[in-house]
C-alpha cells in the first residue's frame, strides 16, 4: 500500500534501537531543563517515561518529534538518532511524518471525524484510498463502530475518551514508525483510560511506543521498558536527569538505585 | 473585653443593608445597559415616523420602482426610486469588501501565524495608525491620489489591448468614481478586519496547532486547515463589522464618488450613495417637515435596514459555523 514507508521499515534492522539518545541536554532560554540523557529506546516495545513533575520527561518526548523547534529559545545539545539517522539534521516535516504524537489533552481538529484523519493523509500526499484508511485507523482504535454513522459530524462533539482515540487513529493513519504519547490518559476518566491502555497493549506489537505517564499503575500495566527521570537541584534551579532505565519488572521490583526505589514505592504504595 | 462577634439581629441588618446596596448597583448597571437600547429605539422611532409621513405622500410602488429608477427629490419633477442610491451603496461596499476582506485576512494570518514578535511589534501600531486616519483624509486621498492613479491604469489597460489611438479617444475614468472610493474604503477597513481576525486566530489553543504539525502539516497548511476553521466565527464577525462600516461610510464616498444620484452598477461611474445623499441634503436648506426633509429619514431607514440585515446574517453565520474548543 504505502510502499515508501514500508521500504524504510524493511531497511531498518530489527535490532537497532528506534531512538538513540547520546548525552542529550535541553535548555529553555539558558535554563537547563534536562541534562545528559543517554538511552537506547528499543523498537516495537512500549517505553514508559516516568518521574516527578519538572524532571524533563515531556521535554525529552517533545524533542523526539521536533515539536520543541516551535518554541523560541530552546537549545538542544548532544545527539539524537532515529533509526541511525541524526534526528536534528532531518527536516522537521520528515520527522513529523515518521514519528506520530498524541497529546495530553485530546486535540482533534475543529472538523469532521472523517476530516480529522483525512487531513493528515492529504497533507502527506497519500495516494491510497482515503476512505479505506479512515475506516482502518478507526477500527484499530476501536472507534469505528461508535462513529461510523456520523463520520461527517464534528469531532469536537465526541467524548474526551473518543476524542483521544481519534487522535491516536489520526497518528496511526500516517503509518508512522514511532508514536509518542504525552500523558494520553491524564484528561480521561478511569474507564476511558483503561480502554486506551488495552489499545496500547495491542499497538505495541506493531509500533514503537514512547509514553510519558504520571500514573505508575498505568506504566506497570502497559510498559515493556521504563525510564525513570529524577529532579536535581543546582544553584537553586531544578533540572532532570535519567536516573534509571530498564525492563519494567526490574524498575518496579528490583530498582538499581535508591531514588528509583523511593519514587516507585512512595507512589505505588 | 469587647465582644467582636455580631448578634443575629445585627447580622440580619447588615445583610439587609448590603442587599439594598446590591440592588441599587444592579439597577444602575441595568440603566446603563438600557441606555443603548433606548437610544436605538429612539433613532428607529424617528426614522420610522418620518418615513410614515413620507409614504403618505409617495406611493410604495414609486419608492421601489425598478423599471425606470430616478432619485430626484429636490427637483420639480420628483422621483423617489431608492434603488438608485442602494445600487451605488452596494457597489462601493462591494469594491471595499473585495479589497478589505482578502487584505485584512491575509494580514491577520501573517501576523498571527508567521510574523516574529519583532515584526508584530512594528506592524500592529502602524495598522492602528491607519485605523485612526480621519475619513475625510481618506476621502481626499481617494480623490487626489487614487483616482489619478486609477485613471492612468484604466488608460494604460486600454492602450495595451487596443493600441494606436489618440489618447483622448480612449475611455476616460471620471474624476468622481465609485472604484477609487471603494478601494480607499477597503483600505480603511483593513485594520478593523485584521485586528479582530488576528485576535480570533491567536485565541486558538496552541495544542491544536501542535496536533497539526504532528501529522506533518506545514505552517501554511496548519493556518488554513486548522487555525482558520477554528477561528471562523470571530473572522466572520470582523467581516460583518467591516461591511457594516463600509455601508455607512460617508465622507470617503461623498468626497470621491460624486454626488449625482445615478442608477448604475458600474464601479467606474460616479454616483451618490445613501449616506452621500443624506449629507448633501442635510447641509442644504430644506424646510423642516417638508417632503424633501422626510426623504433624509427614509434613506436613513433604508441604510439601517441594510446594516441590520448584514448583522443578522453575520450572527446567523457565526452561530452556524461556531466551533467550540
Amino acid at each position: 500500500m504505502n510502499t515508501q514507508m514500508n521500504e524504510v521499515r524493511s531497511e531498518s534492522e530489527v535490532n537497532i534501537p528506534a531512538f538513540r539518545l547520546e548525552n542529550m541536554s535541553i535548555a529553555y532560554s539558558g535554563n537547563v531543563a534536562v541534562s545528559g540523557v543517554t538511552v537506547d529506546i528499543p523498537q516495537k516495545q512500549l517505553t514508559a517515561l516516568i518521574g516527578p513533575s519538572g524532571c524533563g520527561k515531556s521535554t525529552i518526548l517533545r524533542s523526539l518529534c521536533r515539536l520543541n523547534d516551535l518554541i523560541p529559545g530552546v537549545e538542544i545539545s548532544g545527539r539524537v538518532e532515529l533509526f541511525r539517522q541524526d534526528l536534528r539534521q532531518m527536516e522537521a516535516i520528515t520527522v513529523h511524518r515518521r514519528v506520530g504524537m498524541v497529546f495530553q489533552r485530546p486535540n482533534p481538529f475543529p472538523k469532521s471525524i472523517y476530516e480529522n484523519i483525512a487531513l493528515g493523509l492529504r497533507v502527506n500526499g497519500y495516494r491510497g484510498k482515503i476512505d479505506e484508511m479512515v475506516e482502518r485507523s478507526l477500527q484499530q482504535v476501536a472507534l469505528w463502530d461508535e462513529v461510523k454513522d456520523r463520520l461527517r459530524s464534528n469531532a469536537l462533539n465526541l467524548s474526551g475518551g473518543q476524542q483521544q482515540r481519534l487522535c491516536i487513529a489520526r497518528a496511526l493513519a500516517l503509518q508512522p514508525e514511532v508514536i509518542l504519547m504525552d500523558e494520553p490518559c491524564s484528561a480521561l476518566d478511569p474507564i476511558a483510560s483503561l480502554r486506551i491502555d488495552n489499545l496500547l497493549n495491542q499497538l505495541k506489537q506493531f509500533y514503537t511506543l514512547v509514553v510519558v505517564t504520571h500514573n505508575l499503575q498505568q506504566a506497570a500495566r502497559i510498559a515493556d521498558q521504563v525510564a525513570f527521570f529524577n529532579t536535581n537541584r543546582a544553584e537553586g534551579r531544578i533540572y532532570g536527569t535519567l536516573a534509571e532505565f530498564g525492563p519494567v519488572v526490574q524498575v518496579f521490583s528490583e530498582p538499581q538505585k535508591q531514588e528509583t526505589y523511593d519514587y516507585v514505592n512512595a507512589r505505588s504504595n | 473585653m469587647t465582644n467582636t462577634a455580631l448578634s443575629l439581629p445585627q447580622i440580619r441588618k447588615l445583610i439587609q443593608r448590603q442587599n439594598v446596596f446590591d440592588q441599587f448597583v444592579v439597577l444602575a448597571l441595568l440603566a446603563a445597559a438600557l441606555s443603548s437600547v433606548i437610544v436605538t429605539a429612539g433613532i428607529l422611532y424617528i426614522l420610522i415616523s418620518e418615513s410614515v409621513s413620507f409614504f403618505s405622500q409617495v406611493p410604495l410602488g414609486e419608492f421601489f420602482n425598478l423599471v425606470d429608477p430616478k432619485w430626484t427629490p429636490l427637483f420639480d419633477d420628483k422621483n423617489f426610486a431608492i434603488i438608485t442610491l442602494i445600487s451605488s451603496t452596494l457597489v462601493t461596499t462591494g469594491v471595499s469588501v473585495a479589497i478589505g476582506i482578502p487584505m485584512g485576512t491575509i494580514i491577520a494570518i501573517y501576523l498571527s501565524e508567521f510574523a516574529t514578535e519583532q515584526v508584530r511589534e512594528w506592524v500592529k501600531p502602524i495598522l492602528e495608525l491607519l485605523a485612526g486616519v480621519p475619513s475625510v483624509v481618506f476621502g481626499y486621498f481617494a480623490l487626489q491620489t487614487v483616482t489619478p492613479f486609477m485613471q492612468r491604469i484604466v488608460l494604460g489597460v486600454q492602450m495595451f489591448f487596443a493600441p494606436g489611438r489618440d489618447e483622448f479617444d480612449y475611455y476616460q475614468l471620471p474624476g468622481f468614481n465609485m472604484l477609487s472610493a471603494g478601494i480607499v474604503m477597503g483600505i480603511s477597513i483593513i485594520p478593523l478586519i485584521s485586528s479582530i481576525s488576528e485576535d480570533a486566530m491567536r485565541a486558538v489553543p496552541k495544542q491544536m496547532r501542535e496536533g497539526s504539525f504532528a501529522v506533518g502539516a506545514t505552517r501554511l497548511q496548519t493556518s488554513f486547515n486548522v487555525v482558520l476553521p477554528a477561528a471562523i466565527s470571530g473572522i466572520i464577525a470582523s467581516y460583518i463589522l467591516g461591511i457594516s462600516r463600509s455601508l455607512g461610510q460617508t465622507m470617503i464616498v461623498a468626497v470621491a464618488a460624486g454626488t449625482q444620484p445615478i442608477y448604475t452598477w458600474n464601479p467606474l461611474d460616479g454616483a451618490a450613495t445613501i449616506s452621500t445623499f443624506i449629507v448633501e441634503v442635510a447641509k442644504g436648506d430644506i424646510e423642516h417637515g417638508s417632503l424633501e426633509y422626510n426623504t433624509i429619514f427614509v434613506a436613513g431607514l433604508a441604510l439601517v435596514a441594510m446594516t441590520l440585515a448584514m448583522n443578522l446574517l453575520g450572527h446567523y453565520l457565526s452561530k452556524r459555523v461556531r466551533e467550540v474548543y
